[in-house]
């Protein structure tokens, strides 16, 4: 098996969600003298940036980016570490957190995956984060971007109470922030005061880069 | 072993003392063989003979609730022996008693026994309520006819003593209410009167013999449907049944949405509680007229309905059941009014509520748990209440765990194209031919839209024929063509995607099943079957080991077993052994107006159940993930 194959085989795999096969790809292309860089840019990032491409267009749905997401994942537990040795660079930090009083991550956790996949590095505070936790993540990471997720209408006003703690502590200037969850609209996010909203984790990736690139332009 | 009710705690009953001693040595046992009936069971000692025989649907007369003084539970010890009881003197003659003759609400079993039952010489006194259940009537609203002495100067006895006294074994307390009308009633029906009793309470004097008079209600109180049934509690017979949406759905349709509503509006929890009053009244008033029942003749009212349905209903603040760690008020509910309630029925009845688990394990799910008796078989169950939020419980006679799934709004067909609720003119069975689809549509009418069940169906026939393969995906016109020409022409593109067209053309009328569709099963499926996965996996024993599956709430009655078990929502198991249980939450809250033993059974349960959390678990997620593919042949 060639890099060549590696890699070829290791974007169709991702694509159809096939987890063991990327582990057992990603290990071989190591094995292979391949760099980690490599197979994260020229196979994994591809793959799934065809996945949210499909996404788009209607032709893959949720499922099917759960499951390559959850393929993906695996390589890239396998890559970080050795990428981190590396010192690639990253696109910018990026701190997640599903807000307080909800316990839903399955959606956050595949923005998670697309934003890794997307070269973002991704500080992930689980789920129930109280503002402090927002705050203190704020402080210790310095992000170009926060992202709170909320999937429940009795989960969403946590959405105002985050932003106005991190006013509060005067950290809000020059912070991104993203809003996101099923219940979640446009509407909803402009009235709480977020710079960000996006329906799925795919369009999600695409508006946290054009914010950063709006914010970075100026 | 799992604590369960064998009777109600009675003051004067040595029962109680002796069943704690049994669950501590759970092997003490002792066989119990009941003629003519032929039928034996194996219960733990101390238990009385009435309860052992009532818990295993043996008839034995009674109208006193097992208090031992009406006297009619009459049996024969043939082989083995118990005990004399002071009340047994009064009820037999010497002769008797040596013959072994004893009433059973008082006779304790402390070895293994033969007992004579004889026939029952009033009507039926059992019902058959639940899954299967025989519940044997000793509902908590008793009525006692009185005839009484009228007052003299030599009997100068107040006029609620003289009707106490009447009543010794019954009551211990008195509603205030009753002194209010009493000296009148006793007076103008020449102290000929019935006295009505719930629990140990008097609640009503009324003038004459009323006693074949009673009724109860059972209602069904869920976030879209509300059912009320009018029982006969003198037959245990339902007289009347009425349903109609609960009038909260303008606040939306889950539990969330109406939290939420509470938590933006700060009038919106006395709206929806009134709603709630309003919704469970109307239904009280048409049962009643459609069974020609006075409103004051229903005694007692009981309530299955989720957490937040019931908190919402007593006026309590349901935001904590919202947002996680998802607190409930309380489990088990104190007895109310009716009134306080909002059923207008008799002022002094009572509303028993179903007690919950947790936020997401209500009372409703209490009421099917003790309606399908899932903890008293030995063998391996599960329980699946299918809806947006999923419940299920798995018991193995040892242990009962349950747990939550957020199924989401597929299977009520919501989030569908063509979805609809199961109405008329909705595609409820599909079958696919070589070359064709049948349907069945709900009243035979031109198909307009699929319901839950239909969906169900379509996306199992459609992966049987592999137009879906494993991972859900429509498979490309080629490779249609060759596995199903004959069904190859339906796959179309629509401007949504594609779809597969079950009725009509795909331009205008058309019922399609688009890939969304299909995608938004799998996710409910998914939630659901990781759940009971999760709840095997606790419990340490593996899909095949299960004996049953109970699928409980309409949904579940209508839900082909075969495709369910094909598209993986249930346990690969035989067919046969996936039952529709139908509407037990219904059903539960019958047999707690029908048994106070039962009803006391719901409060057991919630003891004995334990609740997984299943977003507490590392490996939902991974779990979740692999439960989206169907399930390969």
């Amino acid at each position: 098996m060639t890099p060549d194959d590696v890699l070829k085989e290791l974007y169709d795999e991702t694509l159809v969600g096939n987890a063991p096969a990327v582990l057992d790809l990603t290990n071989r292309g190591l094995e292979l003298g391949m760099t980690p860089e490599e197979i994260l840019f020229e196979a994994l990032i591809p793959s799934l940036e065809e996945v949210g491409a499909r996404f788009e267009r209607g032709d893959f749905f949720v499922p099917e980016m759960l499951i390559s997401g959850k393929a993906m994942s695996g390589a890239l537990d396998v890559l970080r570490p050795l990428l981190a040795q590396t010192g690639v660079e990253t696109v910018g930090t990026y701190v997640m957190g599903t807000v307080k009083g909800d316990v839903h991550d399955i959606g956050k956790n595949l923005v998670n995956i697309m934003l890794e996949g997307a070269g973002f590095h991704v500080i992930d505070l689980g789920v129930q984060c109280p503002p402090e936790k927002f705050i203190a993540a704020i402080e210790e990471h310095k992000p170009d971007i926060v992202g709170m997720s909320a999937f429940l209408t009795t989960t969403m006003p946590m959405f105002k109470a985050n932003i106005n703690a991190i006013e509060k502590a005067g950290l809000r200037d020059g912070l991104i922030i993203m809003v996101g969850g099923a219940p979640v609209t446009q509407e909803y996010a402009d009235a709480v005061g977020a710079d960000g909203y996006a329906a799925d984790a795919a369009t999600a990736v695409r508006r946290a880069k054009e914010l950063l690139a709006v914010k970075r332009g100026h | 072993m799992l604590p369960r009710p064998f009777g109600e705690p009675r003051n004067c009953s040595p029962s109680n003392a002796v069943t704690e001693v049994s669950e501590q040595e759970p092997a003490v046992r002792i066989d119990l063989s009941f003629e003519p009936a032929g039928k034996q069971v194996r219960v733990p000692t101390g238990v009385t003979v009435f309860d052992a025989a009532s818990w295993n649907g043996i008839a034995i007369d009674s109208t006193c609730g097992g208090h031992g003084t009406c006297r009619k539970c009459k049996i024969q010890v043939l082989d083995g022996s118990v005990p004399v009881g002071r009340l047994d003197t009064r009820a037999f003659e010497p002769d008797q008693l040596r013959e072994g003759w004893r009433l059973a609400c008082i006779a304790n079993a402390t070895e293994s026994l033969r007992i004579h039952v004889p026939p029952l010489t009033t009507r039926p006194k059992a019902s058959t309520v639940g899954v299967g259940r025989q519940v044997i009537l000793r509902p908590s609203v008793v009525k006692r006819h009185l005839v009484m002495s009228e007052p003299s100067l030599s009997d100068q006895r107040s006029d609620l003593r003289r009707v106490l006294d009447e009543l010794t074994d019954v009551t211990t307390r008195v509603d205030p209410a009753v002194l209010r009308g009493l000296p009148r009633t006793l007076r103008e029906a020449n102290f000929d009167v019935t006295a009505v009793v719930a629990d140990d309470r008097l609640i009503g004097i009324e003038p004459g013999d009323t006693t074949d008079r009673s009724f109860g209600v059972a209602i069904d109180l869920g976030t879209t449907t509300v059912v009320a049934t009018l029982m006969d509690l003198t037959t245990g017979t339902p007289v009347a049944v009425a349903s109609i949406l609960n009038k909260q759905q303008p606040f939306g349709a889950d539990v969330i949405s109406r939290i939420s509503a509470t938590m933006l509006d700060p009038l919106a929890l006395e709206r929806l509680r009134d709603l709630a009053h309003q919704t469970m009244d109307e239904l009280v008033e048409s049962t009643c007229t459609e069974a020609g029942v006075q409103r004051c003749e229903v005694y007692d009212v009981a309530i299955a309905g989720n957490a937040t349905m019931a908190q919402i209903a007593l006026g309590i603040d349901p935001e904590p059941l919202g947002v996680a760690p998802f607190i409930p008020v309380t489990n088990a509910f104190p007895t109310v009014l009716a009134t306080e309630v909002g059923i207008t029925v008799h002022p002094q009845a009572r509303a028993f509520l179903f007690p919950s688990l947790g936020a997401y394990v209500g009372g409703d799910i209490i009421a099917g748990a003790l309606a399908s008796g899932m903890d008293r078989d030995k063998r391996l169950r599960l329980f699946i209440d299918i809806g947006t939020n999923c419940e299920i419980i798995l018991a193995d006679g040892e242990q009962l765990v349950a747990t939550a799934a957020p199924a989401g709004p597929a299977f009520e067909a919501a989030s569908i194209a063509c979805g609809m609720r199961a109405a008329a003119g909705a595609i409820e069975a599909v079958s696919l031919t070589e070359n064709d689809v049948v349907l069945q549509v709900i009243e035979d009418a031109e198909p307009v839209g699929i319901c839950g069940s239909g969906l169900v169906d379509a996306v199992a026939e459609l992966a049987r024929v592999g137009l879906l393969d494993s991972s859900g995906r429509y498979v490309d016109d080629e490779r249609a063509a060759e596995i199903a020409p004959g069904l190859a022409c339906r796959l179309v593109e629509l401007e949504t995607g594609r779809a597969f067209l079950l009725a009509g053309a795909p331009d205008g009328g058309g019922v399609f099943l688009s890939q969304r569709d299909v995608r938004e099963l799998q996710f409910a499926k998914a939630a659901i079957s990781t759940g009971w996965k999760l709840l095997l996996a606790e419990v340490g024993v593996v899909e095949a080991d299960v004996q049953q599956v109970l699928l409980a709430g309409s949904f579940g009655t209508y839900l082909s077993a075969r495709n369910a078990i094909r598209i993986g929502l249930v346990p690969k198991i035989p067919a046969l052994r996936v039952v529709s249980a139908g509407n037990v939450a219904g059903e539960g809250a019958k047999m707690a107006l029908l048994s106070g033993p039962e009803r006391h059974g719901a409060s057991a349960l919630i003891e004995s159940i334990s609740y997984v959390e299943l977003s507490d678990r590392p490996d939902f997620n991974d779990l979740f993930v692999d439960e989206l593919a169907f399930p390969q042949r």
